[in-house]
């Protein structure tokens, strides 16, 4: 039931990272557009970003219900790069909602953007720096080691700061590749397609950096990643949806993009969990387990009724929002 | 942890009562064909967007805060209250998605369809601060645990769920959202109003709000009966604390206003009604209420901060249930007494009253159970987060949220000069 339960996580995890992750690339590409765009984004984004939000609710609430004791150590000890990951959602919301509704003058207007972007950076850098030092295993949980070394030193390595960047260069390339979804189901053109390739690729790079990186400085769980067959088979399956994802582009396929894109993410995801499988979490001089941080069975059991019921609930819901504005149609 | 609540409290109100705002007058619009309901529906719709995404972004940063703040806490806790988490989960998303077809499918949706959504959202919105307050009802009401060596044992998330707090707790808060954005609403457009007499759009406005807030505010002293007897049984410390009721006795009064002193024992400039307090809480005269007197020195609330907040929360919802008796009565008896300039100023003066009731209620509830955060289980101090200078992201906290208070203000008054603009000026056209 805890596996069953593991894997959900990982799906509401991956989800949140191809649509939620799309919703954010698109505020740091912003920047780069020109205002003329504002329209565009506005419209790509505004009737779905709570919905896509939602997954990482649901990220947060399975963990706490479901995992009590990892979400409590990693709340703990990552307090501060999860502050700033909340203060990144904070402004990345309301400052595009405010954008959008606020009859206000051009200064402010400004002020919103910027706060837009700003959010949609922070969220993404801090995200990919929590999954980073996760992985590393370098949390501790002495107290008499001091401030510094417990609550900002275990995320304040090269190895997190790349990964955040990996994960910010991921989300723009999926923003960018929304947005050139959003321009074929209106005017025909792609102008957004190139920029999409160039962040596809930069994001690919710095995966590798991100890798290289890892192997440099020692973590523990890199090489089990590279000994487990599941998490190679997992790297084998991503690399092979790599020309998927090309000739997505080249067709401007742009839901097969992001299906092959969310696929590449779980297999990242799962690849991690399988390397170290049962071990959740690493920290200094010992480990979190599955059976360590998982709740009680009567938890696991309300909480995967509720999960499933709630689906049931969700599911039409979901796919009438996204058939009404996501999927081309005749226009009236 | 409490500025956030404090805060997400009034957007979380609002997210409950103003989709119900916006569909009322929708239906009013699909029924008379008058576009003025049109236009108000469409203008309540846009602050539903606004409070809705500040609504889900302060939320977001609850969940989580709940570990940053009191690890220990969800620890115990989230598998154990877990269940209603969940379904607000499962609630809060149908929201969403059914706030993105409200809002941008005013043209590519069928009417009906589109009346379906927005009602869909108040209910959704309503479902889900109920399943927040029956989380927030456990740590009231313990249950559906055994609590054995600092171990939570037989976790029954249902049984916790439905505690014995829920019921009345749940039924409190959403009459007290509905009172208290039903009468903000209701000042915006009296307060316009007073400015521009002529607008038929804050005339329409101002009735619908006022019917929603007045049916609630009178009802809501029977409710808030039912929470104070129940508070009686399970928590006499919080209702000793509340009532500022230091000896335990038979025949107790109930004490209005006033100062208490914890040194002296004493309430200052109190004014008492005999065997009040006795009825109140048990229903009969003579009854015996506990005082603090009988619950250990270091297991007493605050007694000053929850007296004073109980005061202001029963003065303000009082107020607010004897203005809406008044506009029930004027709206059937003397509709056009509706428009008189001293009522519309009564009306726009009381527009903070109700999120003043809400904020001292909540300051109640949570202040009058400390020094535990899950009563009688765990202390406040044992759940804290181990991490030194926890007041920095609380500062922080604060700092933002003043900031966002603000620019939502002048958001809105920039929104509502602009739907004025576009009305039509009578004598003028």
């Amino acid at each position: 039931m805890a596996e069953m339960l593991l894997c959900t996580l990982l799906l509401a995890a991956t989800l949140y990272t191809v649509l939620g992750g799309a919703d954010f690339g698109v505020g740091i590409i912003e920047p780069l557009l020109g205002s003329e765009h504002e329209e565009d984004i506005q419209s790509a984004l505004s009737p779905v970003w709570e919905a896509n939000h939602v997954w990482l609710v649901l990220v947060v609430v399975i963990s706490f219900v479901g995992f009590p004791a990892l979400f409590s150590t990693v709340c703990t000890y990552l307090h501060i790069p999860l502050v700033l990951v909340l203060l990144g959602i904070v402004a990345r919301g309301t400052a595009f909602t405010f954008r959008h509704y606020d009859p206000a003058p051009p200064a402010v207007r400004s002020w919103y953007s910027w706060w837009f972007r700003a959010g949609s950076l922070l969220t993404p850098l801090f995200l990919g720096i929590i999954v980073a030092a996760c992985v590393q295993g370098q949390l501790d949980d002495d107290v008499s080691r001091g401030f510094y070394a417990l609550y900002v030193a275990p995320w304040n390595t090269p190895f997190c700061w790349l990964c955040g960047l990996f994960v910010c260069a991921l989300f723009a390339f999926q923003g960018a590749a929304l947005l050139s979804a959003e321009q074929a189901r209106r005017k025909g053109p792609l102008p957004f397609l190139r920029l999409s390739r160039r962040l596809h690729l930069l994001a690919m790079a710095l995966g590798g950096v991100v890798l290289l990186a890892g192997y440099r400085s020692d973590v523990p769980w890199l090489h089990a990643f590279l000994r487990h067959p599941v998490s190679l088979a997992c790297v084998v399956l991503a690399t092979l949806l790599t020309p998927l994802v090309a000739r997505s582009f080249q067709r401007g396929w742009v839901w097969s993009l992001r299906i092959t894109v969310g696929a590449q993410v779980s297999c990242v995801l799962v690849g991690l969990i399988a390397a170290d499988y049962p071990v959740l979490l690493h920290m200094q001089g010992r480990v979190l387990t599955l059976a360590d941080v998982v709740a009680p069975p009567a938890t696991l059991r309300s909480l995967l009724v509720t999960l499933v019921l709630g689906l049931i609930l969700i599911a039409p819901a979901l796919v009438y929002l996204l058939r009404v504005y996501k999927i081309p149609s005749k226009a009236p | 942890m409490g500025t956030s609540l404090g805060f997400h409290i009034v957007f979380a109100c609002i997210g409950m009562t103003m989709p119900w705002l916006m569909a009322t007058a929708q239906w009013y619009y699909l029924r008379t064909r008058d576009p003025v309901y049109r236009q108000l529906a469409q203008a309540w719709a846009k602050g539903v967007a606004v409070f809705f995404a500040v609504g889900a972004v302060s939320g977001t940063v609850l969940s989580l805060e709940l570990g940053l703040l009191w690890p220990k806490f969800m620890v115990h806790a989230g598998p154990i209250i877990g269940l209603p988490f969940s379904w607000e989960g499962t609630a809060f998303f149908l929201e969403a998605i059914a706030l993105g077809l409200f809002l941008y499918g005013w043209k590519r949706l069928p009417e009906r369809v589109h009346f379906a959504s927005g009602v869909a959202v108040g209910v959704c919105g309503v479902a889900s601060g109920i399943l927040v307050v029956a989380a927030n009802a456990w740590m009231n009401s313990p249950a559906g645990f055994r609590w054995q060596d600092g171990v939570a044992l037989d976790v029954d998330p249902t049984a916790a769920m439905f505690n014995d707090a829920w019921l009345s707790q749940a039924l409190h808060m959403t009459l007290a959202a509905f009172v208290s954005t039903s009468f903000a609403a209701a000042g915006l457009h009296a307060l316009r109003l007073l400015a521009r007499p002529d607008l038929a759009f804050h005339r329409h406005g101002l009735r619908i709000a006022l019917t929603f807030g007045a049916v609630c505010a009178l009802l809501q002293p029977l409710s808030g009966d039912f929470s104070a007897k129940d508070v009686a049984r399970r928590q006499p410390a919080k209702l000793a604390a509340m009532e500022a009721h230091y000896h335990t006795e038979r025949d107790a009064s109930l004490v209005l206003g006033g100062i208490p002193d914890d040194q002296t024992q004493q309430v200052r400039y109190a004014l008492k009604i005999p065997y009040a307090l006795s009825l109140l809480a048990h229903g009969d005269p003579h009854a015996e209420v506990t005082g603090l007197d009988r619950i250990p020195l270091d297991e007493r609330p605050p007694t000053l901060v929850c007296h004073l907040a109980f005061q202001l929360m029963v003065g303000s919802g009082t107020w607010l249930a004897l203005l809406g008796c008044l506009f029930l009565y004027l709206r059937w008896r003397r509709p056009a007494a509706l428009d008189a300039r001293s009522f519309l100023r009564v009306v726009a003066l009381s527009m903070p009253l109700g999120f003043l009731a809400v904020e001292a209620g909540w300051v109640v509830t949570e202040v009058g159970r400390q020094p535990w955060i899950i009563y009688g289980v765990m202390k406040t101090r044992d759940a804290v987060s181990p991490m030194p200078g926890l007041v920095y992201p609380l500062v922080g906290s604060l700092l933002v949220y003043a900031i966002l208070i603000v620019v939502v203000w002048l958001l809105m008054v920039r929104m509502v000069r602009k739907i004025e603009s576009a009305q039509p000026e009578p004598g003028h056209g």
